[in-house]
Parts: C-alpha cells; structure tokens; sequence
C-alpha cells in the first residue's frame, strides 16, 4: 500500500500517464514556443547590424573595420534610434561596396520597439495561451470525470499549474494592452521634435548620463513605461535601452 | 531589381553561378534515385494473382475482380472513408488491418481455437503459395469461407447498411457483385500484408499492419533504418551547425543597411486589367475556403455522431466519404487558386509592363477553374452516389485515389488549365525574361511555375486498374513531390519577391534565400518522398532510403524554418518601425509570420514525429497524420493563401473599405481556432490512438469503437473548430466587397498594353526615421 493517497499515486494506466505528461508538456512547450518567437524577433532585430558590435559603455557601435557610429538622432514616432559613421571614413573603406550603397556614412537603425508592442509578440502570446487553456481543459476534464483513479490529483495540479500559468499569461497581455493604449494616447499628445534641438548631427560621445539629460530635456514628460520586465526587443544591456525608451 | 538590362545582353546572376549548379547536381541525383526506386518497384511489387483457386482448384476469384474491386473501392469513395495499407481517410476501418485480423479470428475460432490452432493459422496465413510461373495464387479452404463471412459482413455492417451510422448512408452500395468484388481487393492488400515476400521472411508490406495473430511485427530493417536515421539527424545536424557558424554570413542578409522606406498608400497603386481581374478569384478561393471548413467541420462530427450532425440524418445525404473528399479536394483548389491569383498579380509589377488581353486570358483561366472544381465535386458525388456507371465513374466521376479524388476528365482538364496559367504568366513576365539571367528570380519564378502543371501531371500515370502499389507511388510524386517541393517552392519564391518589391530586402538576399531554400529541402525532400511509402508494397529499398533521406529532410527544414521564421519576421519588423497605417500590409506579414511558425511546428515537429519507420510502422492513419496535415497544410499552405489573398486584397479595395480590425480578427480566429483544433484535439487523440495500436494492435486503434470511448476529446474540439469557421467570414466579405465596389483605378495604356509607372515604395535619403 502506498504511502500515498491513490489520487495521487503514479497512474497506472497508459492513459493517465499520457494526460499528465500532455497538461505539463503544453506548458513547457507554450513558454519554449514563446522563448523561441522573441529569439527570432531579436534576431530578424539584429541582422542589420550583423558583423557590428554595440559599445554600450559610450552608446556607439564599431563597425569591423573599426569605425566607430555615433548616434545621430532617435524618432520617437518610428521608434528608432539612427547612427552614423563619418562619410569621409566610409567613402575610402575598402569594404564599403558590403556595406552600405550611398555616399553619406554607413547608418544603423535600431529598433527601440518593445517585444511587447509588437503584433508578433501577441501573437506568440495567443498562442502559448491556447496551449496553456487545452492543456488545463484536458487535464481537469479528465481529473475530474476519468475512470482511473491512481493519478487523478496529480492531473488535477497539473490542471491547476496550467490555469495560473494562463491566468498570468493573460494579466501580462492585458497589461502590455493598457500599456500600449497609454503609449499611443503618449505619442498623439507629443509635439513633434524639433530637429534643430534634437540630437542629430550632434555626434555625442559624451558618456551615456549625459546623453540621458539631454534626452530628458528633449521630452519634457519623460515616461516609464514600467515594462523592465519586458525589454527583450534588444540584445544590449537594460540601463541603456530604458533610458533610451525613458528619453522617447 | 528595377533597372532593366542593354537590350541583347542578358543580366549577370545577381549571387555566384555556383548555387544554380548546386541545385542542378541536387535534382539530378535526387530524381536519379528516384527513377532507381521506381524501377526496383515495378521489378518488385506485390503480384495480383490471375486466379486465386482453392487446392482442388476451384476458382474463388480472379485479377479481374481484384481489379475491378479497386475501382469500385475508390470510385465508391471508400479511400476517403477508411483506408488501404493506412493510406486514406480515418474514421472507417482501415480495410488491410481489419480484414486480416477478423481473417485471423475466424480462422483459429473455425480450427478449434487454442495455441495450436492460432499457430497453424499463422503459419497459414504467412505462408506465400503464390507462383509466379502459372500466376495463380492458392488458398486453403478456410481461408475461403473466413472470405464468404467477411464479405457478409462488410455487406451489414458497412457497405450496405440498413440505417445511417458509422459515417455512411444506408444501402451505400447495393450490389452484391460489387461487395464481392470490393472484398476481393481487400482480401488481395490482406494477404499481401501478411504472406512472406519470396525470399524474404517479411511480408510484401515489411510486415505491416501490426497484427499478433500472424505475427506481423515490426522488421529489422524498420528498426535499424529508423536508428541509421536518427543518426543521420544528429550527424546532419552538427555538420550544417558547423557550416552555418563559418558561412552563414555568405547568405547575405546580414550586416547591410537598411534602406528607408515610404510606402505607396494602397489607393494610390493603379491596377492592370489583369490584376483588376483577380479580385474575382479570391472571392472564390474565399467561398471555397468557407465551404472547406464547413465540410471539415461536419467530417470531423461524424467522429462522435456517426449517423448523422446533430440528430439530422446527413450521412443519406453527405456521407463522411463525400464531405472528407470535397473537404480535402477544397483545401487543394481554394490554396492553388490562391497561388494562381498572387501569380498573375505579382507579374506587372515585375515586368512593370502587361501586354494587351492578359484581362481576358485571365477571366478565362477563372472560368475553367470554376468549371473543374464545379464539374470534379458534381462528379465525385454522382460517382459516390453510384448514379454513374461503369468506365464513367472514374472517367468524369471520381478516380476516388486520396487527393487525387476527381475524374480524370476534371484531372487533365486542372493539368491543361495550370499549363495556360504558365502561359499568362510568360506573357507577362515575357518584357523582363528576354534580358534576365537564367538563374535570377523572374526565371526561377517561371520555372517554379512551370513544375507545377509538370508535376500535377504525373498523377495522370495512374488509372483505376494500376496496382496499388505502383499507383500509390506516383499518386505520393503528387502529394509529397508537387505539395512538399515544388508548390513550396513556388510559394517561397512568391513571398521573396513580394519582399523584394516592398522592399523589405533586396534582390540579391532573397536570390541566395531562394536558392537555399531549393538546395536544402531537395537534398532530403526529393528522395524524402518515399517515406509515404513503407509499407504499401515497395520493396525494403524504398524505405530505408526514404527514412535516411527524410530524417535528412528534417535537418534543412529546422535550419531552414529558423532562418524563415526570422525571415519573415522581416516584413512584421517594417511595421513596428513605422507610423500607424503607414506600412499597408500589416496582416499581410502576420499571415506570413504565422506561415513561419506553423512551419516549424506543423512541419517541422510534427512530421518528424511520424516520419522514422519504427514509428510510422504503428501510427500511419491515426490522428497524427492527420495532426501534421492540418497544423502543416492549413498552417503553411492555408495560411500562405490567405496572406497572398490579404495582400492583394489592399490594392483591390477602396481604402475607405478596410478595415483592418476585421482582417486582424480573420488572422487570429484562423490561428488560435487551429492551435485549438490540433492542441485540443488532434495531437493528444493520436498520441492515444498510438499507445492503442502498439498494445491492442493497429485495426483496433482504428476501429470506430476507439473514437466512441474517447468522445469527449472530439467534442473538446468544437470551440476551436467554430473560431475558426468564423475567421473565414471576413475573407469572404472583404472579397465580396472587392468585386461590388472595385478601386477605381487605371494604369497608364501604351500600344501594347499597360504600363505600371509607381513602384509599392519610395526610398528616402539615408538617416530619415520618418
């Protein structure tokens, strides 16, 4: 006799064993699917940038022939971040034909938006919540009316993970929805830059604080956004990107 | 991509000579082996005896009957009820796996029963007394009488019922003559199931179905060509890891700038005749596709209500055979419909020229369609039905072979209708072939639209009389080779070039894309073809290389669907870098990120999972083929449509007419309604559907008994089936409005046609963030 109560004793049946292992598995598999989509956003994210490396310390990237790209403006309605190499370096590069087909520098444009701003975001999201909700449905369907005895509490944590798991899941979209609404609802209430004050053509090298002020004074009602937990539209350090998104 | 050449020169390759030579050599020794397989297999097939005879040689039946039985057997539609060698339809029994255990049963019950009865009967059954040198087959007298009960009982049962129920009409086929015959061919797939193949000590099938009663497990070849490929996976895999870490910058699509970008709102592209012209096809692969679903939502009842929907008696009217053929025949039309329509879109603005009448050709092609899928679906029922009669049934009714459903008058007619298509599309694409290279994109959109009509065509080899196994072979040159590769290929060609005129990359990266695309899935998915076909007659030769190189497949498809996911994750970037409404394709690329991941998951996990022989050996026909075909047909070829349909549709519409909110709405019913569809119900059905066939063995597993007890997985299905029946309507509606208030737009008319002056976008000065 187990020292167990049956309901929680391994089952015994094949089927039982193949519920248990699916409710569990769905939540696995929603979070890997959902770990792999915002991989790939990154990724699609860094491939214009290939080859260069991002100096976070002095906010610039150096290119492979070792030129480095200041920062030259940020659009905060395209939510980009643009640099710039010097023409005069780019035009005598021996690798400029890979590299960029005009005469005025090599630009990189870096995206400031949020994985979570994104339709793809969502959409992995859906869908990891679908998993989350069949999964949990099976699960509790079968705890509750199945024959099988052996097992049928352990189904039913397994249902009950799934179900936090997915009320969690729909919190985070609900809130990167009523986050978004204030950004937009942000963003129509902004006035436009004004591009002589704006950061082009500045050529900052100055360290990254003083970049911040400058940004801040940019926007007179710098906004955080709160999403810290969310940046994973970048592949650099988190100080910097908020404090770019803190500057939009 | 814009410039055109010197008149007399031909462009250069825009990427190294030396990827056209690559896929070249790839299909050369890919159709190498396969021309040697199907020579082995026309060596080397199960024989259809010219009498099966008693020992006192009375004649039971003959090839003749064998043969007419196939035909009635698929002009019945029974292929689309249930299944030979586990190649067909799902809820009826699998003919091959059924008959030979209720064979098996009758036979040790008539002998007594016990251990030394059922060792007899297996000793029996798996003996071969075929020979070759007089073609007569011999079988002993109890195997006769287990025949007489089993016809009987298909007859009852089955066949020629009295009341609706187990997914067909009553009096489904009414003659006896025609039952007989039918259960001669099944008789004739059981015994080459379970008698030894000459020399071998398995079967024709390599022991297929899982059957105790005859001993029927799994071979030594199956097992160690299964091992061998898994190996190939994990070897294959570690080489292209190696390779893609050292050359992965050589695909090109990395580390070049970004070009800025202002798209052309939608209202302000004109429109050729031509292009005007596909609004009309998308309205239809629309109704078809609404209709599809419907179907599919009423075959997919039949699983808990065998009789009928909902109380209504629908088997007397659209059995489970008919609405699964129109189901899957549907999938096919509104898909190639769809792909036709983006074809002959896509052209003007490539050659940025339309010669005159390519309007009137169009509405033509669009005529013949409706013409084949109107006549095909009418004759599928009428031969169902058994309203037609004799040689017509498969002529103008139903060839009856799975996804190969429609009369063979319909079949050459689809086959002439895609050979015109080629033709508008080389009328219009002429103007930018005369100066391009062979191997930049125009060319090898053409030619990728060439390979579809070449390669549909092959089903025309088979006619209702050919043996199954040899059928079957070339009937999965156009499920695997035409759907898997050549559509496939097409369609990636299509996506790289609609990026390339949005300008979400430039010619030269999709070039090295396509390229790699081909490359990579050829090299597996060539010879991969044959991993349909373990266990329907060939010889052990087809299934190891079909298991070696499709494992293989799997390698490419991986790296291939991560680098596609990525890929098309380009165009959903476009629009998070830009204003609201600015970037008018925003569901467009979320159909095609969608493409991305179902890619990965439909294709990619799901087909792997039953594609090793070991595995395959006690899965094929059950729910996880049909899991991988949905989450891969629906997910990958379904999903394509639908962005090639949206895309188009931008320009189609007046702008005041969007609405994005209802497309949204279409995008995330058709994609959370099928995650439901295959997380709810298809995968952990067949996961059980699985374990049943490895314990009870394969004919139980299939048995309608199986579904019944698991009846409430089926109804879990419901929600996920209705979401997504609902996300078709705005499809439908949104096309409606595209023919009842077109764009008002014209082109520019010069002598020979149209002239397209606008290009999708303009390019802003470097360092613009507008």
């Amino acid at each position: 006799m187990s020292r167990w109560p049956i309901i929680f004793s391994p089952p015994e049946s094949f089927e039982m064993w193949v519920w248990l292992i699916y409710g569990a598995g769905m939540l696995l598999l929603a979070k890997v699917l959902e770990t792999l989509a915002r991989v790939h956003f990154q990724k699609a994210n860094r491939l214009a940038e290939a080859g260069f490396t991002y100096e976070h310390e002095n906010d610039r990237y150096r290119c492979p022939e070792g030129t480095h790209l200041h920062r030259h403006s940020i659009d905060r309605h395209s939510r980009l971040a643009v640099y710039r190499a010097p023409a005069a370096t780019c035009n005598c590069c021996r690798s400029k034909h890979k590299c960029t087909p005009h005469d005025q520098g090599r630009h990189i444009y870096r995206s400031l938006a949020l994985w979570s701003e994104t339709d793809l975001c969502r959409f992995h999201q859906y869908l990891s919540g679908t998993m989350l909700a069949t999964g949990m449905l099976l699960s509790m369907t079968i705890a509750i009316c199945w024959r099988y005895r052996h097992g049928a509490g352990l189904l039913a944590a397994v249902a009950l993970v799934d179900a936090v798991c997915l009320a969690v899941e729909v919190r985070r979209i609900r809130q990167s929805r009523t986050t978004l609404l204030a950004m937009e609802h942000e963003g129509e209430n902004a006035e436009p830059p004004n591009p002589k004050t704006a950061l082009a053509d500045t050529m900052p090298t100055a360290p990254y604080a003083v970049e911040q002020t400058e940004a801040a004074n940019l926007d007179p009602t710098p906004v955080s956004y709160g999403l810290s937990d969310d940046n994973f539209g970048l592949d650099v350090g988190g100080s910097h990107e908020s404090s770019v998104k803190a500057s939009l | 991509m814009d410039q055109l050449p010197e008149s007399g020169a031909r462009r250069r390759m825009v990427i190294s000579p030396l990827w056209m030579q690559g896929i070249i050599l790839t299909f050369l020794v890919g159709f190498a082996i396969l021309t040697f397989l199907a020579v082995r297999l026309y060596e080397d097939h199960p024989p259809i005896p010219d009498r099966v005879v008693l020992p006192n040689g009375q004649t039971l039946f003959t090839s003749e009957d064998i043969l007419q039985g196939q035909q009635d057997f698929l002009t019945y539609g029974l292929m689309e009820y249930g299944s030979v060698y586990g190649h067909g339809a799902y809820l009826g029994p699998d003919f091959t796996a059924d008959y030979l255990h209720r064979e098996a049963e009758l036979m040790i019950s008539a002998a007594g029963g016990g251990p030394v009865a059922a060792q007899a009967v297996r000793d029996e059954l798996r003996s071969n007394r075929y020979t070759p040198s007089t073609d007569i087959l011999v079988w002993t007298p109890a195997q006769a009488r287990a025949f007489d009960q089993i016809e009987q009982t298909y007859r009852t049962n089955i066949l020629d019922r009295q009341r609706s129920g187990g997914g067909l009409g009553p009096n489904a086929i009414p003659s006896t003559q025609t039952i007989r015959e039918i259960t001669a061919f099944i008789a004739w797939t059981a015994w080459t199931a379970a008698a030894d193949r000459p020399g071998q000590t398995y079967s024709y099938t390599n022991n297929w179905p899982p059957e105790p009663l005859v001993d029927n497990s799994v071979t030594e070849e199956a097992v160690v060509w299964s091992t061998l490929s898994i190996v190939a996976l994990l070897g294959g895999t570690g080489v292209l890891l190696g390779l893609f870490g050292r050359y992965s910058s050589l695909l090109g699509w990395h580390g070049t700038e970004e070009k800025r970008l202002r798209f052309v709102p939608a209202a302000n592209v004109p429109l050729t005749p031509g292009q005007k012209s596909i609004a009309w096809y998308f309205l239809i692969v629309a109704a078809l596709f609404l209709v599809q679903t419907l179907l599919g939502g009423a075959t997919a009842h039949y699983h808990v209500e065998s009789g009928g929907f909902f109380g209504l008696n629908l088997a007397a009217l659209l059995p489970y055979n008919l609405s699964r053929t129109w189901h899957v025949q549907l999938a096919l039309f509104f898909v190639a419909t769809a792909y036709l329509a983006a074809g002959i879109f896509i052209a003007p603005l490539v050659s940025r020229r339309e010669p005159r009448g390519q309007g009137v050709l169009s509405y033509m092609l669009l005529g013949a369609l409706v013409v084949v899928v109107v006549g095909s679906l009418s004759g599928e029922a009428l031969s169902y039905k058994d309203v037609l009669v004799g040689n017509l049934r498969p002529i103008i009714g139903a060839q009856g072979w799975e996804y190969l459903d429609l009369g063979k008058v319909w079949q050459i007619l689809l086959t002439v209708g895609m050979v015109f298509w080629c033709v508008i599309l080389y009328r219009g694409l002429r103007r930018r072939l005369t100066g391009e290279s062979w191997g930049n994109l125009p060319y090898l959109f053409f030619f990728s639209a060439l390979s579809i009509p070449a390669f549909y065509a092959v089903g025309l080899v088979n006619n209702s009389h050919t043996n199954f196994a040899i059928a079957d072979f070339w009937r999965f040159w156009v499920v695997h080779l035409w759907v898997e590769d050549f559509l496939e290929l097409f369609t990636t060609i299509l996506v790289a070039f609609i990026f390339v005129l949005l300008g979400v990359v430039s010619e030269k990266t999709a070039t090295r894309v396509v390229y790699l695309d081909i490359l990579l899935y050829s090299i597996g998915g060539v010879v991969g073809t044959m991993h349909h076909l373990y266990f329907s007659g060939t010889p052990a030769v087809h299934m190891a290389l079909g298991a070696f190189f499709s494992a293989g497949e799997v390698i490419p498809l991986t790296f291939l669907t991560v680098e596609a996911w990525s890929f098309l994750q380009l165009g959903a970037r476009q629009e998070a870098g830009t204003h609201e409404g600015q970037f008018p394709h925003r569901w467009a690329v979320m159909f095609l990120a969608s493409v991305g991941f179902w890619n990965f998951l439909g294709a990619g996990v799901f087909g792997f999972l039953i594609n090793l022989p070991v595995v395959s050996y006690y899965e094929i026909g059950t729910q996880l083929t049909a899991n991988h075909a949905h989450a891969a047909m629906m997910g990958v070829y379904g999903m394509l449509a639908v962005a090639l349909l949206v895309f188009c549709l931008r320009y189609l519409l007046r702008p005041e007419d969007w609405s994005d909110r209802w497309i949204g709405m279409s995008f995330w019913s058709l994609n959370l309604g099928l995650a439901w569809m295959v997380f709810a119900n298809l995968f952990p059905i067949g996961i059980l559907q699985l374990g049943d066939s490895v314990r009870n063995g394969y004919y139980h597993a299939r048995s309608l008994a199986f579904f019944q007890s698991h009846a409430f997985i089926e109804w879990l299905r419901l929600p996920g089936d209705v979401v997504f029946i609902l996300g078709v309507l705005p499809l439908v509606y949104y096309t409606v409005k595209a023919i009842l208030r077109p764009k008002p737009t014209a082109t520019l008319q010069t002598a020979d046609g149209h002239a397209i002056e606008t290009s999708l976008f303009m390019e802003l000065a470097p360092g613009t963030t507008e």
